[in-house]
Parts: structure tokens; C-alpha cells; sequence
């Protein structure tokens, strides 16, 4: 056993690029194979928009708020909830500007495939 | 073990679930031919579909952000001035779950479903393309109804602060 280990030992020194080569390949693969999955279970990969496809939509995604901040010290009046009241207002505004994922979207007549007698009533 | 079975009976219900459709509607020869035939550039449409309510989602989940951010800094300042905001505070801590049940749940397996219903093989099983449709619609209501609440929430915490400037301008505080 002891000679088997010293020829193993021999043979790996003699190699030693290409056994480190591999050992750094082996790393690799299991290191990206655990991001992988990690991008794909926590959801990131389908925020990506840096995937092949949303480079119209990335260009769509609202980054920075404008909206000026309201600072969390100092005094409390009814002024100062007024100028609060201003900036959560607008952001409320802003919000129900977008999409509600309504019922509209996705009918049988948007994609075409509705019941003949739907699609087409007789007149 | 007996403790492990209620979860391993979970488990096995929810492996199941997504093959049990209560709701699968029989469809005519006619309308499978109509799917049969259009579902190819139907899915084409969802794949476009599917891009622009990724917009939206993360769009809305930015400003959901910014008000949190606003709220939090407003029952903070209110907090350091001795202000009673025991309502606000849990107002805020319900809107983070429910924010939270959208972006890590509901609109999730929204955009799951929309990923396996443009992978579907259509034209050799309409039906199955169709009920997935149905399954998704269903689907966009459970986040149209998250949208809604947490909208209720919102407006609520407005009406919070309006009560805190009325005691403020009495003098009540």
C-alpha cells in the first residue's frame, strides 16, 4: 500500500501542471455549478435583464428615484407632515401609473384563440 | 415520524397539484383546431408579454422600495418626537409581508408559468396549452388582488399621517 502511495505521489509530482490544471477545472465546475443554482432558486435569474432577448426592456426599467428624500431626524409639525404628505402622495401617483396586472391582458381574443363562435359571431 | 407525515402529506400534495387542473374546461374540436392553429404566434405574443410585465414588475417593486424607505422615515422621525405611531408601524411591518408574498411568491410562479407556457409543444397538445392559459389568467389575479392590498395599505398609511398632522395642528401631541 505504502509503495502504491509513493509511485501515486511520483507520478502526480511528474505531472504537476497538468494534475493542477485539472484540480483548478474540478474548482471551477463545482464553483459555477453552485452559482448556478443559486441565480436560478433565489430568483435572480428571472430579473436578469442582461439575458439574450431584454435588451429593449432594460433600457424600460426606472433605476433611481428622483424623489426628494424625507429625512428620518429633526422636529415633527404639521408642516413638516404637510411636506411629507407632498412626496408620499407623488410616489403614490407615480405607482398607480403602472401596470396593475389586470384582467384585460391575455384574453382569448388578444392571442387568437377563442371558440370559433366567440371569435367570429354570426351576424 | 409521526411528526415528518403532515409535512411529507404537503410535500406530496404540492408535487401533485400542478397535474390536477379542478377547473380544466372540455373543449369543443373546433376551438382545439382554432388553438391548434394560432397558439405557435399566441406564445410568440406571451414570450413579448412576459418581457414587459418583468418591466412593470420590477418598476413597481422599485417604487414599493421608495416608499417603504418614506414610511420608515416617517415613523421614525415621528417616533423620536414622542408621537403615537403603534398603527403605523404595524401598517408598514403588513405591507412588507404582503410585498414580500408578490416579488417572492405570488409573481413568481407567474413568471414561471409564462416561461412554461411559451415551452409548451402546442400544436401537439392544445389543450394542455389552453388550460395552462386558463391556469395563468387565474394566476394574474392572485397578483392584480396582491397589487390591490397592498395599494389598500398604502392609502391607509395616508390616512394615518393625515390623522397625526390634524392632532399635530390641535395641539393634542
Amino acid at each position: 500500500m505504502k509503495q502504491f502511495l509513493h509511485k501515486v505521489y511520483v507520478y502526480i509530482n511528474h505531472r504537476k501542471p497538468l494534475f493542477a490544471l485539472a484540480a483548478a477545472l474540478c474548482i471551477t465546475l463545482v464553483l459555477t455549478t453552485i452559482s448556478m443554482i443559486l441565480y436560478r432558486v433565489q430568483g435572480v435569474a428571472m430579473l436578469d435583464f442582461s439575458r439574450p432577448g431584454y435588451e429593449k426592456a432594460r433600457g424600460q426599467v426606472e433605476k433611481i428615484s428622483t424623489k426628494p428624500n424625507f429625512s428620518s431626524t429633526g422636529s415633527m409639525d404639521a408642516t413638516t407632515v404637510d411636506e411629507f404628505k407632498a412626496i408620499y402622495d407623488s410616489s403614490l401617483k407615480d405607482l398607480k401609473a403602472l401596470g396593475h396586472y389586470d384582467s384585460d391582458s391575455l384574453n382569448d381574443e388578444q392571442l387568437r384563440v377563442a371558440a370559433p363562435d366567440i371569435a367570429a359571431p354570426n351576424p | 415520524m409521526k411528526r415528518i407525515l403532515p409535512f411529507l402529506a404537503l410535500i406530496f400534495v404540492a408535487l401533485l397539484s400542478p397535474l390536477v387542473s379542478a377547473d380544466a374546461v372540455p373543449l369543443s374540436e373546433q376551438h382545439i383546431a382554432v388553438i391548434r392553429a394560432n397558439c405557435s404566434a399566441a406564445q410568440q405574443d406571451i414570450q413579448a408579454f412576459r418581457r414587459t410585465e418583468l418591466v412593470t414588475r420590477s418598476n413597481r417593486s422599485n417604487k414599493y422600495e421608495d416608499i417603504l424607505r418614506l414610511m420608515a422615515a416617517f415613523n421614525a422621525r415621528a417616533s423620536i418626537n414622542k408621537i403615537n405611531i403603534s398603527d403605523q408601524t404595524l401598517l408598514v411591518s403588513q405591507f412588507e409581508a404582503k410585498l414580500n408574498t408578490f416579488r417572492q411568491v405570488d409573481y413568481k410562479h407567474y413568471d414561471e408559468m409564462l416561461g412554461d407556457i411559451v415551452s409548451i409543444n402546442c400544436s401537439s397538445d392544445p389543450v394542455k396549452f389552453y388550460n395552462s392559459l386558463t391556469a395563468l389568467r387565474d394566476q394574474r389575479t392572485v397578483i392584480n388582488q396582491d397589487i390591490k392590498d397592498m395599494d389598500a395599505q398604502l392609502d391607509q398609511f395616508g390616512t394615518l399621517v393625515n390623522g397625526v398632522r390634524t392632532s399635530l395642528a390641535g395641539g393634542n401631541q
